[in-house]
């Protein structure tokens, strides 16, 4: 039996590295042929899939001798430290609010910030523990990074509020000891900086007009600019190349994919490293915390990638990549001969990540952290997330995921198309609850990238040219369904499709337009008309409240000017609830009263307009609930709808009767009572 | 009479001493514990109340031992007018009362002014003499009753009635007690005679006592619904203690916002009010109603709320001052000064003294400010058009916020006001149709592109006039408003109790709200449309007046009123009516059957 096991894995792990370039080139067999290879998993219980890792924010020391993370539990956070001497980590502080955890340099202390405040924490025990700073008093504040000039300071940008009589930023040194100091003012929002380990500061990246100049800063002159990142390009700061005194960026400038680029003194720009599979944007890049040398770059929009940048980076990736192969890899490094890697392992069967401490110099691979709540999930049972594209009717390259459920005919499987939100944003690889629970009831999953999505390129983003209404991008949409349906994966009398965000306006969409092909759309927070909802998110939002490019400038930039009324006028001649009345299938709403991005009375005005005209409509509403599902009682909530409305429409598994708990919910959400 | 007067002070000596000191140690003791001058409404209500039970006690103790037949004839056998023997314990007594609730009040007040950080204002230099001045007041009422006949005693204390349900502040509160002092000073002397069963001699003697009668016995018989209410209760069928009656005013009243909504939209012709239907069915309803019921005046004796904050951060309390108009900071710890609080980053002072609502929220008629801790600053945020008084402040509706004010309903970006800094401009404003003092409760929910407003009007229509009414509008995001429905609510109760106070005297019911109104600054906040009086209704009232005015002839005849005197009563009987009628019975007796001595 162990033997049967060990060739199943064997094939399953050749197919693995094959699937990619098999699914380009054109079937989609290998992935049938892996997935029916597998044993049927059982039906694992809803719970298992709303489990949530408890470990947050783990964070190496820049020494790379220990670790410090955030533990949540019962509502409450901890701090917890482990040395890689010592056998199991301790808990430092019972209780914190920390969101994020920063080393300091000197590795003798732990900022811990969260929305309201800076607090420090002393790793040797001593004194000055405690609040440092308080963010957000009237006042905008977002943390920069470490100061690399310093023994332990953070790089703080302080921004006044929108209205503010005088408006101003401010670069700001916050040290250990609470002491702010102003290293630069200005009458515009500062971006980002960069200064350079001996305290100067170099570089910054002001915001003038929706347009990014990234400015340098001469001793004693003024800052001239030396670059200018324009229609959204993107310019993030990775840090001083203290050789040359030239700027590390994450960029896109120049066009195609983000890339590792090399930004000189003089505005001169050079491309470092890219995609070598010319498929995906720049993740990030893993520097070291001390030196600031570049080690690696990370790309994981299609396939997770890393990519050593130097020699030596690239021999240690190369023997860590051997102990575990093929697998997605999140890798922080330390400084020093002796300094560890610490090494995060995920995959899309993963419900929870694997920590590893990793020796470059020794080889040696350590598993820690083992103390995660368990997950009832077995990886086992679980699908495997396949990277796909197929070619759109106008001929594009797409990309997407597709999970199946093991051990089962793809052929014969329901099909649910999983859309992601944004719409600028993008399905990922590694492992996703809902995409899992479904496949696990026996649904193929197909997750498309379709055009407009990011991590692929600013072709790719801006190749959607605003067609976000019954037009390019739904077609995307389609293209992709009919592409695994003419490929052996998916019944076509069982499709549904389910989204949330700009995916729920494309399940409305897709049910509104294609009812031939969509049997039942499961919306949550969904827009239904995307004009409106665009108009609406420039000034309602809490997107508009990001600094940076004015919302308004992006969504123009992106092709959907809220101004263009003949834009607006197509959008709403093409939404959900302009057609509302042509709707033949059902659909499931779930919403957010207190939704920040898409608004409440858009969602209820359509379930009304739906019900006026006597469709089948089942509307669900979390009276404090936002735009994302928050809370466990949501979450599972959702998974119930949208197991109960496949179950109805595509015949798959009755859902398990919900719990007193979760029925009492879906009682006080159900609209109307 | 000076004897008399030192004499009298002799006799009460120990017990004012003894109350100074109980009352300076009890202040005292509240001074420690709290800052006496920064107290709300409430408790200067009660203390007042216990220092005019303690001028009511003296003037009982003090005149109902004079008036035992014996005592009462070697008092006036005195060799001195009859009005010096009065002045003479009358001013001994006040004399008293001075030194048990002034000198305390003024010794603390001045104890805090020169001892402590604690805000001690103009205005509170008025505490003591409004105190004494009650307590006057009601020695001097309890005086009347003692020597006023067996039969009229109760309604000598009518006259402290006025202090009740008066709206007035500050100093003319001060010119309100005082002339109320002055008519009960009036009063006892007209009592102040030798046969205490007999009324007051002269015409303006009996007077100065028939209107407080009058008025006392008309407040007695309005009193007589309560009887009536009690009664409907036990029956299990009053409007307000039952199921209210279908489509009337307290089932709005009482109705869950989306009912109410539906309700409106039931009688709606409106194209939209279908989809509007399922709408209400499917959005949560939000509402605001009346929530300010006084704002401060400047340099009013008391506080409708205290007229202070805590910054917990700072550890600091800010105390406002009605001379400068700012807030005057106190470090909790120690009892320091710490700064002086105002409008903006130059601490402007206020146009008007703020009420402190909620954690960092000041309002004024006007305006609402947000106190900002980090800066230790105050900013206004939200700013009504001149002649507009605020009736609620800022509350949640979906995307924005709603302030009422008297004139209209407005909504805010609710984003906006919490996150951003400076004066807010309102996104739509609602404009009320009818005064704020009838409206009940507004409801709303969010539509697509505005607002579905719901109004119900009627307050004070359950057991009184005016008519009640729910109004849908619906307001769009350009401002637009259209009338979606107006739905008439049935009156609860049964007519003739609803205008019972008004038809029993009309003249009566009229002198109240003079005498509540007098001296008293506009409130805006209670403005209420006009309240027409049906026919039968004031056909009911002039038919009462009809008859007390045919009965007051015959009974003055009976009673051998004559001239002036009998015309005079006559004349009051045809307009203030049974009220009248029955002071009338109340003050003269028939001559057939004299009060034995």
């Amino acid at each position: 039996m162990s033997r049967i096991h060990s060739i199943r894995a064997l094939l399953l792990a050749a197919l693995l590295i094959v699937a990619p370039c098999a699914a380009l080139a054109d079937a989609l067999a290998p992935i049938r042929a892996a997935t029916q290879s597998q044993l049927p998993a059982p039906i694992l219980p809803r719970e298992g899939f709303l489990t949530q890792a408890t470990l947050r924010e783990v964070r190496l020391s820049p020494d790379g001798r220990q670790l410090a993370f955030v533990r949540e539990g019962n509502g409450q956070r901890s701090l917890w430290l482990q040395r890689f001497d010592e056998d199991a980590p301790r808990r430092a502080l019972p209780r914190v609010d920390a969101d994020t955890l920063i080393w300091s340099r000197d590795a003798r202390h732990v900022f811990l910030v969260s929305a309201d405040q800076v607090a420090l924490f002393n790793i040797d025990g001593g004194v000055g523990s405690g609040r440092i700073a308080r963010l957000g008093q009237g006042v905008l504040h977002e943390v920069v990074g470490v100061d690399p000039s310093q023994p332990a300071a953070l790089l703080v940008l302080e921004h006044s509020l929108p209205g503010a009589a005088q408006a101003h930023s401010r670069l700001l040194r916050l040290e250990a000891s609470g002491k702010q100091v102003e290293l630069h003012v200005d009458t515009l929002p500062l971006g980002d900086a960069a200064l350079s380990t001996d305290g100067a500061l170099l570089y910054l990246r002001r915001i003038e007009s929706g347009r990014h100049a990234i400015l340098r800063l001469p001793p004693g002159g003024a800052p001239v600019e030396v670059a200018r990142c324009v229609n959204l390009e993107r310019c993030q700061f990775i840090g001083v190349d203290e050789s040359d005194q030239g700027l590390w960026l994450n960029s896109d400038l120049g066009g195609g994919f983000a890339r590792l680029q090399h930004l000189s003194g003089d505005g001169s720009r050079r491309d470092v490293h890219a995609d070598p599979h010319r498929e995906a944007d720049l993740g990030h890049i893993v520097i070291d915390p001390i030196s600031g040398e570049l080690l690696l770059a990370d790309y994981r929009s299609t396939v997770p990638r890393l990519h050593g940048l130097s020699s030596s980076a690239e021999a240690d990736l190369a023997h860590l990549q051997a102990l575990l192969p093929e697998r997605d890899l999140d890798v922080q490094v330390g400084h020093g001969a002796d300094a560890r890697w610490l090494v995060a392992e995920r995959d899309s069967q993963l419900p929870q990540a694997r920590w590893f401490v990793f020796d470059p110099r020794s080889g040696e691979l350590r598993r820690i952290l083992d103390i995660d709540a368990k997950s009832p999930l077995d990886p086992a049972h679980l699908a495997r997330k396949w990277p796909i594209s197929w070619s759109a009717s106008d001929g594009m390259r797409l990309h997407g995921f597709l999970s199946l459920p093991p051990g089962r005919d793809p052929g014969r499987l329901p099909l649910v198309v999983s859309v992601h939100g944004g719409p600028w944003s993008a399905s990922a690889p590694g492992y996703s609850a809902i995409t899992q629970f479904l496949a696990n009831r026996g649904y193929a999953v197909f997750e498309p990238n379709f055009r407009g999505s990011t991590g692929l390129g600013r072709d790719y983003l801006f190749a959607a040219n605003g067609d976000f209404g019954n037009g390019r991008v739904q077609l995307d949409i389609i293209d992709g369904t009919r592409f695994l349906l003419d490929n052996g994966i998916g019944d076509p009398e069982r499709v549904a499709i389910q989204g949330a965000s700009f995916g729920g306006y494309a399940a409305l969409q897709g049910v509104t337009f294609h009812p031939d092909l969509y049997r039942v759309a499961i919306a949550g927070v969904p827009p239904t008309d995307f004009g409106w909802a665009l108009r609406w998110a420039v000034t309602q939002s809490d997107l508009s409240d990001q600094l940076g490019t004015p919302l308004a400038t992006r969504f123009k930039l992106l092709g959907v000017d809220p101004d263009d009324s003949a834009v607006m006028l197509r959008l709403h001649a093409q939404s959900p609830l302009a057609n509302a009345a042509s709707l033949q299938r059902p659909v499931v709403l779930y919403a957010g009263g207190r939704d920040e991005r898409v608004a409440i009375r858009s969602v209820t005005h359509y379930a009304a307009t739906l019900r006026r005209l006597g469709k089948s409509v089942e509307l669900h509403v979390e009276k404090s609930g936002g735009h994302a599902l928050d809370e466990p009682l949501s979450r599972e909530a959702w998974l119930y709808l949208l197991e109960q409305a496949l179950h109805e429409h595509l015949a798959g598994p009755e859902p398990a009767p919900p719990s007193a708990s979760l029925r009492a919910w879906l009682q006080s959400t159900r609209r109307p009572d | 009479m000076s004897n008399l007067f030192f004499a009298e002070l002799q006799r009460f000596r120990h017990w004012a001493l003894l109350a100074l000191l109980v009352h300076l140690a009890v202040l005292g003791f509240l001074a420690r514990m709290v800052d006496p001058l920064q107290q709300p409404l409430f408790v200067y209500q009660v203390v007042a109340a216990v220092y005019g039970l303690a001028g009511l006690l003296l003037g009982l103790y003090q005149m109902g031992g004079y008036r035992k037949p014996n005592t009462w004839l070697n008092l006036l056998h005195r060799p001195v007018p009859h009005f010096q023997i009065v002045h003479a314990l009358a001013g001994a007594a006040m004399l008293l009362l001075a030194i048990a609730v002034l000198l305390p009040l003024l010794i603390v007040i001045t104890a805090q002014s020169t001892l402590t950080a604690r805000v001690v204002d103009l205005r509170h230099w008025g505490l003591p003499l409004a105190a004494w001045t009650i307590a006057c007041i009601c020695y001097l009422a309890a005086a009347c009753a003692m020597l006023a006949p067996r039969r009229l005693a109760l309604f000598a204390l009518v006259p402290i009635s006025v202090l009740l349900f008066s709206k007035t502040s500050g100093i003319w509160a001060l010119l309100l007690q005082s002339l109320v002092l002055v008519w009960l000073g009036a009063m006892l002397a007209a009592l102040f005679k030798p046969d205490l069963s007999a009324p007051p001699r002269f015409a303006l003697g009996e007077w100065l006592l028939a209107l407080p009668l009058q008025f006392g016995v008309w407040l007695l018989l309005t009193l007589l619904t309560l009887l009536y209410q009690t009664g409907w209760m036990l029956l299990g069928t009053h409007p307000l203690n039952s199921t209210p009656p279908v489509g009337g005013y307290v089932e709005a009243s009482r109705a869950d916002g989306a009912d109410l909504l539906l309700a409106g939209l039931a009688v709606s012709a409106h194209p939209d009010a279908g989809l509007w239907r399922e709408q209400v069915r499917l959005s949560e309803v939000y509402g605001t109603q009346v929530q300010i019921e006084d704002f401060a005046s400047r340099q009013q004796l008391t506080n409708p709320m205290p007229m202070e904050f805590d910054d917990d951060d700072r550890r600091t309390r800010f105390i406002f001052s009605h001379d400068d108009l700012r807030f005057h900071g106190v470090t909790l710890a120690d009892g320091r000064r710490a700064g002086v609080l105002g409008v903006g980053g130059e601490h402007a002072a206020f146009d008007l003294a703020p009420l402190p609502l909620g954690a960092s929220a000041l309002a004024t008629a006007h305006a609402v400010y947000s106190y900002d801790s980090e800066s230790s600053q105050i900013h206004p945020r939200i700013l009504l058009p001149a002649g507009e008084t605020l009736a609620a402040l800022p509350t949640p509706a979906g995307e924005s916020m709603t302030v009422l004010s008297d004139r209209a309903l407005y909504f805010f970006d609710a984003r906006n006001l919490a996150n951003a800094q400076g004066v807010l401009d309102p996104r739509t404003r609602l404009g009320l149709p009818a005064p704020i003092g009838s409206l009940d409760r507004v409801d709303l929910i969010e539509l697509l592109d505005g607002h579905l407003v719901s109004l119900v009007y009627g307050r004070g229509s359950i057991d009184g006039p005016g008519e009640a009414w729910q109004q849908l509008l619906m307001v769009d995001a350009g401002g637009h408003v259209t009338t979606v429905a107006r739905r008439a609510l049935t009156p609860d109760f049964p007519l003739w109790l609803r205008h019972y106070d008004w038809w029993l005297s009309p003249a009566m019911h009229q002198s109240r709200r003079a005498l509540a109104g007098l001296f008293a600054e506009p409130e805006p906040l209670y403005e209420r449309g006009p309240a027409p009086r049906p026919a039968s209704m004031q056909m009911l009232a002039a038919a009462l007046m009809l008859a007390s005015l045919l009965s007051a002839l015959w009974l003055s005849a009976r009673q051998g009123l004559a001239g002036p005197r009998r015309w005079l009563w006559v004349a009051a009987c045809g307009v203030v009516g049974l009220p009248a009628l029955i002071g009338l019975r109340l003050m003269h007796l028939d001559r057939e059957a004299p009060e034995p001595l």
